[in-house]
């Protein structure tokens, strides 16, 4: 058994790709010893990336595959051999089969003697194998953008292959990947390192070997090791901490080889900038770590993520550089800020009108407009339910909610569009409940994102996305299969996402109702809301499928009620006598589906003489419905599928003794009906057929 | 703590011009028409194209109207130097040679944190896009690595490398001075005075940003960007037509001034910025007359590959 190692050696690919390629690279290798039958019980695949680097160590691989005999049956053993010499029909089975003459045996069977050739296939070499089929999957790896790099373009990768390491415990494999031989020679650090050339003496020595050349091959290894760096730099000030930040220390876990860490500091003058615009910078243009004093509040602070070891003056030079740069991006932030002011938002409102919203559609003052529009409707529907709300501080909102892509910051910061808006209007004192609004109205931006606090937030925010949904759909720019490029899905998630865990009493209906949709793309609309209900119930909630698709056919227009008749429904499907109710409304649709196809008629229940036991499910039925109803009315969904989990013995009864589907019509019709009228009278809540039961 | 004995301006650009020379790059001098970056000077465009291996280094001045701040902003200009390098096809070791131009600058690798991070590039209007990344030295993109895919619509095989080093940024940070003014840009040797970026480029922000944002005559600059397409669209119809026969003879397709007309693209290009800068462009117009300098970009360059193919058919 031997330790297998491949490393492919990059250029720099970029560090959001890195991790799916591991994974896949890691997954690709397996199968494929898998496949090939090189894996031994036990083994164990492990797989690292830099970004210069993509490796997988399989550790018990066999060093050819297991050979296998097969036993091939040819003719009958008269016809093969007349007294013992062979026939023409022995030789041409011997030559299919790949065998000698001699080497054919009898074989006894039930039907007589047969010639038969036991033919040996010796397994392949791993090496052998692994440098015909490893290359290819490689090579397919998927990436979000590819390039070619040799001429003639033979291949495309994220990224040119600049070396290859594959071994089998010591020995090379003989592969080549985009032109490059694969050896036993890796690279390490580029600037710590350099040019030496770094031997892998042995397959299972990878990680140790790279190490010593200054790189940190393990993700784990240096993600942890960073957040310990962090930890330790931030420790140099007092009462300090560093700002929490997964998808940034995902960034840099990917961007380092060895990493290290600089504590810098700006002009505590800059802390006057919003800590939004502070962090921004921070974060997403130079992709260090903010700090925040013992109070929560920003310290004039900052960590950045080296990818390199220096001693005290590299790290005094790299600590003046860093803040350099800082100061730069804060300057011109703060000179933004300034400039910004001599216009405030209220002046902006009208040169929206050169802001392109859509081709087709208009400007953002048409989208102003219309936004007012769909928020008036939207607020009569939330007032008549009597929920209060500053309406004139909604309006004010939605009206100067896009003024800020006309400002100097919002241009330099994109990401900050909403926020700055809502800065902006606090400092000119447009009314704390509209500032917030408009700051709010962009969240939740992804499902684990909170809901806006404020009701005028939550409102600005439905108004803005269904108007965009509806006039989008309009124009024929509904998403299709995996081309959602105005990104309307996650519109239609945060709408749900809004309705579902607010407090607002606004239906789907309600929200298309407001958007004004026309009546040629209302029910598209709405079906695509009920789609996103249905992702946000199973992939946001965790409901169960089957417990959504249930729910959601018995009705997916308000929201709160769904997720409290899922709830239910997730507490009860558990016990036996609901499986056996849920088992039994499935029956009953494929029985009246039957009959719907033969043409039978559903009759009265009452319309023919029934037998005792179809009786007691008619009387069963009929004692249960009005607490059912009442219960459902009152939303009390657990008593009442409780409830209706008591039907069962008269259900089972039922089916165990009565014969459905009759051959007297008026019989068979009045079981139609008993049944029919048990699955519409029980089914508000769910739709209990669509559960699956074990 | 840092050199002061930094190299000056136009010291950075004797070295990172030796550097390269001496790695077999022709040194070409700056294009002599507004660009606005070293990718559109024809050096770079036209000569991506085709089959024929090309190394190419030049310290190209780029234009951009919009950026001008009147010489008031420490960190922005109107006109910046680009060093543009070319390397058609590239060598395997590229990066490496990279590394080294920038330890030919005096940057001591060993005491700074270098980050190739993903950054890919296009210029929708010359039908251009690459892959490749923003060279990060301690938080400063200094150098733009593009491994070059399309240009002027046209696939590319070879592929090329193109680096583009900030040379402002480069200065100020290695001279640690906070504002581009104040870069040194020559010393005198024997008297030891410095002239620094301000003396020599200040005036020039100044009244280039008070010409592009205040005083171009926008109709003018429309009668310009109308005039030079046309002439440019003439020629390229002559093209079409001379490359398409067949009984055309090579010497007259190799003559065909294609280098001519794509400097009438540029100039439009040029003229679109300005007006963009004057505010003279709306949202709705500036994809269209984006279009119409990508036909231009275009038609040149399709017109210049099968030149190249003429002339080498001889």
């Amino acid at each position: 058994m031997a330790d297998f190692l491949l490393e492919i050696g990059l250029e720099e690919v970029p560090a959001r790709m890195i991790a799916g390629a591991e994974a896949e690279l890691g997954q690709r290798v397996k199968d494929l010893l898998t496949r090939e039958r090189l894996l031994a019980n036990g083994a164990r695949v492990t797989t690292y990336s830099t970004p210069r680097r993509l490796a997988v160590l399989a550790e018990g691989v066999l060093a050819a595959q297991a050979d296998t005999e097969e036993q091939m049956t040819g003719p009958s053993w008269k016809v093969a051999f007349k007294d013992d010499a062979p026939t023409a029909a022995a030789q041409a089975f011997a030559k299919k089969a790949g065998v000698s003459v001699e080497a054919l045996e009898k074989v006894a069977t039930p039907k007589g003697e047969y010639v038969g050739a036991r033919i040996k296939r010796q397994g392949r070499a791993a090496a052998e194998l692994l440098a015909a089929e490893l290359p290819k999957e490689a090579l397919a790896i998927y990436w979000a953008k590819n390039m070619y790099w040799r001429a003639g373009k033979p291949e495309r990768f994220v990224r040119p292959v600049r070396w290859v390491v594959a071994l089998l415990d010591s020995a090379n494999v003989p592969l080549e990947i985009a032109g490059i031989a694969a050896g036993n020679i890796s690279r390490g650090h580029r600037v710590l390192n350099g040019d030496r050339p770094v031997v892998i003496d042995a397959a299972g020595n990878y990680s140790k070997a790279l190490h010593a050349a200054k790189v940190v091959v393990d993700v784990a290894e240096r993600r942890q090791s960073i957040r310990k760096a962090l930890d330790a730099a931030t420790r140099t000030v007092a009462g300090a901490r560093w700002r929490e930040d997964a998808a940034l220390i995902e960034t840099v876990v990917h961007l380092t080889e060895w990493p290290t860490v600089v504590l810098g500091d700006f002009e505590p003058e800059y802390l006057a900038l919003p800590e939004e615009v502070l962090v921004t910078v921070m974060r997403d243009h130079q992709k260090y770590f903010a700090v925040e004093d013992a109070n929560g509040k920003l310290a004039p602070h900052f960590l950045a993520v080296l990818n390199t070891q220096v001693d005290d003056e590299g790290r005094a030079i790299i600590r003046h550089g860093n803040a350099r740069v800082l100061r730069a991006r804060f300057k011109d932030a703060r000179f933004f800020w300034d400039f910004d002011q001599k216009a405030p938002l209220a002046e902006r409102v009208a040169s929206l009108e050169h802001v392109t919203f859509q081709k087709e559609l208009g400007s953002y003052l048409w989208k102003t407009e219309a936004n007012l529009a769909v928020a008036r409707a939207l607020s009569a529907a939330v007032k008549s339910a009597g929920v209060s709300f500053d309406e004139a501080a909604l309006r004010k909102a939605v009206e100067l909610a896009k003024t800020d892509l006309t400002t100097e910051l919002v241009k330099e910061f994109t990401e900050l569009q909403g926020i700055i808006g809502g800065l902006y209007a606090r400092a000119q004192a447009v009314g704390e409940r509209a500032a917030l609004a408009i700051y709010e109205q962009y969240i939740p931006a992804s499902t684990e994102d909170n809901i806006p606090v404020s009701v005028e937030g939550q409102l600005l925010g439905l108004a803005d996305r269904i108007q965009t949904i509806t006039a989008m759909f309009g124009i024929g720019n509904a998403p299709t299969g995996s081309k959602d490029p105005f990104a309307l899905r996650r519109a239609a998630n945060a709408i749900v996402k809004i309705l579902a865990e607010s407090e607002l009493p606004l239906t789907l209906a309600d929200v298309v109702d407001a958007s004004g949709a026309a009546d040629s793309n209302r029910e598209q609309v709405a079906a695509f809301l009920r789609e996103r209900l249905n992702f946000y119930l199973k992939d946001v909630r965790g409901f169960a499928y089957d417990v959504v698709n249930a729910v959601l056919a018995a009705g997916a227009d308000d929201v709160h009620d769904a997720i409290a008749r899922a709830e239910a429904l997730t507490a009860v499907r558990g016990s036996d006598d609901f499986a056996a109710i849920s088992a039994a409304f499935k029956r009953i649709k494929n029985i009246l589906r039957q009959a719907d196809e033969k043409g039978f008629e559903l009759g009265s229940p009452t319309s023919a003489k029934l037998a005792p036991e179809a009786q007691r499910l008619l009387d069963a039925a009929a004692a249960l419905a009005p607490e059912v109803a009442t219960l459902r009315e009152d939303r009390s969904y657990r008593e009442a599928l409780a409830l209706i989990a008591t039907l069962r013995p008269a259900v089972d009864l039922f089916f165990d003794k009565v014969m459905v589907l009759d051959s007297d019509p008026a019989l068979r019709g009045a079981h139609l009906g008993l049944i029919h009228s048990v699955l519409s009278g029980f089914s508000g809540i769910a739709d209990f057929s669509e559960i699956v039961t074990a | 703590m840092l050199t002061p004995s930094a190299l000056t301006f136009q010291d950075l650009l004797f070295r990172l011009q030796g550097f390269w020379a001496a790695r077999g790059c022709v040194l070409q001098q700056p294009y002599d028409v507004e660009v606005g970056a070293g990718t559109m000077a024809p050096e770079t465009f036209l000569r991506v194209l085709g089959p024929k291996p090309y190394k190419v280094g030049y310290a190209q001045p780029s234009r951009r109207p919009a950026d001008g701040r009147y010489g008031e902003n420490p960190n922005r200009l109107y006109k910046h130097t680009q060093f543009q390098l070319i390397l058609k096809p590239p060598p395997e070791n590229v990066q490496e040679l990279y590394l080294q131009s920038l330890e030919a600058m005096g940057i001591n690798l060993s005491q700074h944190d270098l980050k190739f991070e993903e950054d890919n590039w296009e210029w929708p209007a010359g039908g251009a896009w690459g892959v490749g990344w923003q060279v990060m030295l301690d938080g400063l993109e200094i150098t733009q690595f593009t491994y070059f895919q399309q240009c002027g619509g046209q696939d590319l095989d070879p592929i090329c490398a193109e680096l583009t080093y900030g040379m402002e940024r480069i200065a100020a940070f290695l001279q640690d001075v906070d504002s581009i003014y104040d870069i040194v840009w020559a010393r005198d040797p024997e008297t030891g005075t410095a002239v620094t970026y301000g003396d020599v480029r200040l005036a020039e922000e100044l009244q280039f940003s008070v010409y592009n944002f205040e005083r171009a005559d926008v109709p003018r600059l429309w009668d310009h960007f109308n005039s030079y397409e046309a002439e440019a669209h003439a020629l390229l119809g002559e093209a079409g037509v001379l490359f398409a026969r067949e009984d055309a003879n090579a010497a007259e397709k190799r003559r065909f001034p294609l280098l001519a007309t794509y400097e009438l693209a540029l100039k439009c290009s040029h003229l679109f910025n300005l007006l963009d800068a004057r505010g003279a462009i709306s949202v709705t117009e500036r994809v269209g007359v984006i279009g119409r300098i990508r036909a231009l970009a275009v038609g040149v360059a399709r017109a210049y590959a099968q030149q190249q193919e003429a002339a080498s058919g001889c």
